[in-house]
C-alpha cells in the first residue's frame, strides 16, 4: 500500500509503497530524537511500532514527522499580521479557516482566499500540514493570504 | 508503474491520480475518485455546505491538454442540467448559464481546456491559473475546489 510522508521543510511529500503489515519505525525517517510521527490532519502522536495497516487500514496513508508541537503561523492579509498557532500535523486548509476567523473576513469575501508563501505565485495545497512548510529548525512560517484573481473575459 | 502497451497518457494519469496531492484532497475530504474510464475521468467535488458535485473529465492527450470538465449526473450517467448546476454567487459563476452550455457545459476557468482554447490571453495573462503541460489532474482538481468553495446546489438538489 501507498504511504505519503511529509517532513519539515520538506516542499512535498515523499511517497513509497509499503507492506500492510510494515511497522511504522521501519518505514519511516526519523532524524531527530524529539521528532514525532502524526497522522496528517490528526494531532494526536502514532506510535512507531503499531503497523501501516493498522493506522490506515487499506487506504492510502499520509504522515508527518515532525519536532514542533506547536507552528506559529504569521499570516499576512491587506498589509496587516495575524499569528495563528496550530499543531504541525493540521492541514493548510485549517490554518486557511483560523487566519479568516482571526481577520474577521466575512464569508463572502474569504470564498477566493488562497495560501501562499511570500513571494511565490502559486496557491499552497490545502490539504497539505502545516509542518511540510515549515522551515528546518524552527517552529514559526509566513504565509500571506491573498484573493484568487480568476479570469473574468 | 507503466504497463506496456497502455496509452502513455492513460499511464501518467494513473500516476498522477496516485500522488499526494490528489490522494490527500481524498484524505481531506475535498474530493473523491470515482472512475477512471479511458479516456473519461469522473470525480466528485465537495461543497463546503456538504453537498457533492459530480464532474466528468475528457482526459484525452493528458497532460498536453487540460482537462475539460462539464457537470455530471452521477446516478443518471449523463450531463447534469443546467438548472441543478452549483451557484457561488460570484462573478464570473464557475458555471456560467450564459456560456457554458454552448462550450460543452465547460467550467469558466483557465484549468479546463475548453475555457483556455476560447480565451487565447488566459495563459499568458493568469498563468498562476491556467493549465500547462506541467500541470497534474491535482492541480484541476483544486482549482476546481477552490473556485467552488462558497457554492451551492440549488435549493431542493441533493448529493450526486
Amino acid at each position: 500500500m501507498r504511504i505519503h510522508t511529509y517532513a519539515a521543510d520538506g516542499g512535498g511529500a515523499h511517497t513509497r509503497e509499503v507492506e500492510p503489515g510494515a511497522r511504522l519505525r521501519e518505514v519511516l525517517v526519523i532524524e531527530t530524537d524529539d521528532e514525532l510521527v502524526y497522522r496528517v490532519g490528526d494531532e494526536s502522536e502514532i506510535d512507531l511500532d503499531v503497523t501501516v495497516a493498522e493506522v490506515f487500514g487499506q487506504e492510502p496513508g499520509h504522515l508527518i514527522t515532525h519536532s514542533c508541537r506547536k507552528v506559529a503561523v504569521t499570516v499576512v492579509y491587506a498589509g496587516a499580521e495575524k499569528i495563528v498557532k496550530v499543531h504541525p500535523a493540521v492541514r493548510l486548509r485549517k490554518v486557511r479557516a483560523k487566519a479568516v476567523d482571526e481577520f474577521d473576513i466575512e464569508p463572502a469575501d474569504a470564498a477566493d482566499l488562497a495560501l501562499r508563501l511570500p513571494g511565490r505565485d502559486q496557491d499552497l495545497d490545502l490539504a497539505m500540514p502545516v509542518g511540510a512548510i515549515v522551515p528546518k529548525g524552527t517552529c514559526s512560517v509566513s504565509l500571506d493570504l491573498v484573493h484568487t484573481v480568476r479570469p473574468q473575459g | 508503474m507503466s504497463e506496456p502497451g497502455i496509452d502513455p497518457c492513460l499511464n501518467r494519469l494513473r500516476r498522477h491520480l496516485e500522488a499526494a496531492d490528489v490522494e490527500s484532497g481524498v484524505a481531506a475530504g475535498l474530493w473523491r475518485i470515482v472512475d477512471l474510464t479511458w479516456p473519461t475521468l469522473t470525480v466528485v467535488i465537495r461543497l463546503d455546505d456538504g453537498g457533492e458535485l459530480g464532474i466528468r473529465l475528457a482526459v484525452d492527450d493528458y497532460p498536453v491538454a487540460a482537462p475539460g470538465g462539464q457537470p455530471w449526473d452521477l446516478a443518471a450517467e449523463a450531463p447534469l442540467p443546467v438548472a441543478r448546476w452549483p451557484v457561488s454567487g460570484r462573478s464570473p459563476e464557475v458555471f456560467r448559464p450564459d456560456w457554458s452550455p454552448g462550450n460543452q457545459n465547460a467550467p469558466y476557468m483557465a484549468c479546463d481546456r475548453t475555457g483556455l482554447a476560447t480565451h487565447g490571453n488566459w495563459a499568458t495573462e493568469h498563468p498562476d491559473r491556467a493549465w500547462n503541460p506541467t500541470r497534474s489532474i491535482g492541480f484541476y482538481l483544486r482549482e476546481m475546489h477552490h473556485a467552488l468553495a462558497a457554492a451551492h446546489l440549488p435549493p431542493g438538489d441533493g448529493d450526486r
